[in-house]
């Protein structure tokens, strides 16, 4: 089965259809981060299991990137993956991956814009699905696609999907969003967030999730790890 | 400790500014110091020191003096430094003396420095340092070149009359005694001369007759009591001669305690960084860094952020999936 993925719309603006044609390549993150989110996906079950919400518990711990890297492993193993954007408030993907911001899901809710406009094609197997315009308030477009059964429409045609969720506190629709999901991975940015913060934004989640910690590499230099015996 | 070493070097820099800011601090209150110049003296020590070595023992000797009020008051007063003290109220000059002004309405005080001024301006300035085992360096710090080398010169001439009189004070004991010995011998000579002349006077027949003043034994007896006060006063002449002799000037320039081999220079550029400026700045880095070291334990103590896997299980109890090297939002 394959997505209903054309060329561009007559509705796609004039400087995205030449994004869309071109498949311009985009900035992909660095290969650490590529190897350490391919792990972490081999950890959770992936490839194989259908869908993964990249969540954090405020904003500026890495989500974004790590929903990108996650969504670039899981195309480079041969899956065909759609990128979402949840984070409605502060959607970044568009702009990340270098396609239109919109249409997107905000104009396929409303009816505006089909699968095939929506849908941006990366490579042959990555599809980047970004906000939208949203006409209707955030929770209600999350009931939306909870009701609608968009993750399972994607899924059932045979596409796992990695989703860019809104920060679990201070955005009101963190829990909504992760709960449309089975699995999440806890973006956890090291030195920044307390132990506190991230107990609390994990008790709002039904199930405990993975942690992926960002920024483990050490500001301490070689030198002074030898002198202090490390 | 990983932990210690990940906050110091996460927040060098803010751990860095007391460092900074002390050591500034310290930079700025030896800059507001009076300006000052040192005149250096090397003298070649003359005397044995006993178990040290002649250095050793007069650099115990200078601070052992410099120690007492009157020898500190008499090199100031021998030299330019009481007139100094007297004209400044106790050498505060530059930024501290118009704090000092400033804190009394304008007024600074003036008079005659106390002997406690005088002690501790000079105790602070002179230092003594054996560069050989014979020879010290004295260097004196002064607000100018001129008071320096002329404390620098009192210094020593000071030393040098203390030392000199210490070892001519004994001999002059001495003298003393056996000056009042001789006399006293000397008065026994005269009356033993007298009891015999007195003896043969009464008997003038033993003049003529050598035999029969050999047989007497009462004359016999006055003249070896003569003979023997004689002789004993041969004895304490010549002693008081030596002891004369070893106290003459001639003496004393052999018996000098030291020798000035380099005489008390007038230096010709500030000294800023002497051993009170260097210990101010230490002391300064000191404090900064017992500050930093406070506020990294603080860091530390304070920081409940989650730093590696280990205490994502620990502190969160949650499974890890992993770790990427610090990514930031686009």
């Amino acid at each position: 089965m394959s997505l209903p993925i054309h060329r561009p719309a007559p509705k796609v603006p004039q400087a995205a259809r030449v994004e869309r044609t071109t498949r311009q390549a985009i900035a992909q993150p660095p290969a650490p981060v590529l190897d350490g989110c391919r792990l972490a996906l081999q950890k959770i079950g992936f490839p194989g299991a259908p869908s993964l919400g990249i969540a954090s518990s405020i904003r500026g711990e890495g989500r974004s990137t790590v929903a990108v890297a996650s969504a670039l492993v899981l195309a480079d193993y041969g899956v065909r993956t759609v990128l979402m954007e949840l984070d409605f408030q502060n959607p970044s993907l568009a702009s990340q991956m270098g396609i239109p911001s919109h249409p997107g899901l905000g104009e396929f809710l409303q009816g505006s814009a089909s699968w095939h406009e929506v849908l941006y094609p990366v490579s042959d197997e990555f599809f980047v699905l970004p906000a939208g315009t949203l006409k209707l308030s955030h929770p209600r477009a999350l009931l939306e696609v909870s009701n609608r059964d968009l993750l399972g429409v994607l899924r059932g045609r045979g596409c796992s999907i990695v989703a860019d969720l809104p920060p679990l506190l201070g955005t009101g629709i963190g829990a909504q969003a992760a709960s449309l999901f089975p699995d999440i991975l806890l973006v956890v940015r090291a030195g920044m967030v307390s132990s506190a913060t991230v107990k609390e934004a994990v008790s709002s989640l039904p199930t405990p999730p993975r942690v992926l910690l960002n920024g483990v590499s050490s500001s301490v230099p070689d030198w002074a790890r030898r002198l202090a015996g490390l | 400790m990983t932990r210690y070493l990940e906050s110091l070097f996460s927040h060098k820099l803010f751990l860095a500014i007391p460092v900074a800011v002390a050591v500034l601090a310290a930079a700025a209150y030896v800059i507001i110091q009076p300006p000052a110049y040192q005149s250096t003296a090397k003298l070649w020590v003359n005397w044995s020191g006993g178990t040290q070595t002649a250095a050793d023992a007069q650099v115990a000797s200078i601070n052992q003096l410099l120690a007492t009020k009157s020898f500190d008051v008499q090199v100031a007063q021998s030299g330019p430094l009481a007139k100094y003290l007297d004209s400044t109220g106790g050498g505060v000059t530059g930024v501290r003396s118009l704090i000092a002004a400033l804190s009394k309405g304008g007024h600074t005080s003036s008079g005659p420095a106390s002997a406690d001024t005088i002690f501790s301006y000079l105790s602070a300035r002179v230092t003594s340092v054996a560069v050989g085992p014979q020879i010290v360096s004295v260097t004196v710090t002064g607000p100018t070149p001129q008071i320096a080398q002329g404390t620098a010169s009192a210094l020593l001439n000071q030393l040098r009359a203390y030392e000199i009189a210490a070892r001519h004070d004994p001999q002059a004991a001495q003298l003393t005694y056996y000056q009042g010995q001789l006399k006293l011998e000397s008065a026994a000579l005269t009356a033993d001369l007298g009891a015999v002349q007195q003896y043969l006077a009464a008997h003038p027949g033993l003049v003529a007759n050598s035999t029969l003043a050999n047989n007497d034994s009462q004359y016999a007896l006055l003249t070896h009591q003569a003979a023997i006060a004689g002789q004993t006063y041969d004895q304490l002449l010549t002693t008081v001669n030596q002891i004369e002799n070893q106290i003459a000037p001639g003496q004393a320039q052999q018996s000098d305690p030291f020798t000035i081999t380099d005489s008390p220079n007038r230096p010709s550029t500030q000294s800023r960084f002497g051993k009170k400026e260097v210990l101010g700045l230490a002391a300064g880095l000191l404090a900064g860094l017992v500050v930093s070291l406070l506020l990294l334990a603080t860091l530390v103590r304070l920081d409940a952020t989650i730093h590696d896997l280990d205490e994502v299980l620990s502190r969160l109890d949650l499974e890890p999936a992993g770790s990427i090297p610090l990514v930031r939002m686009p």
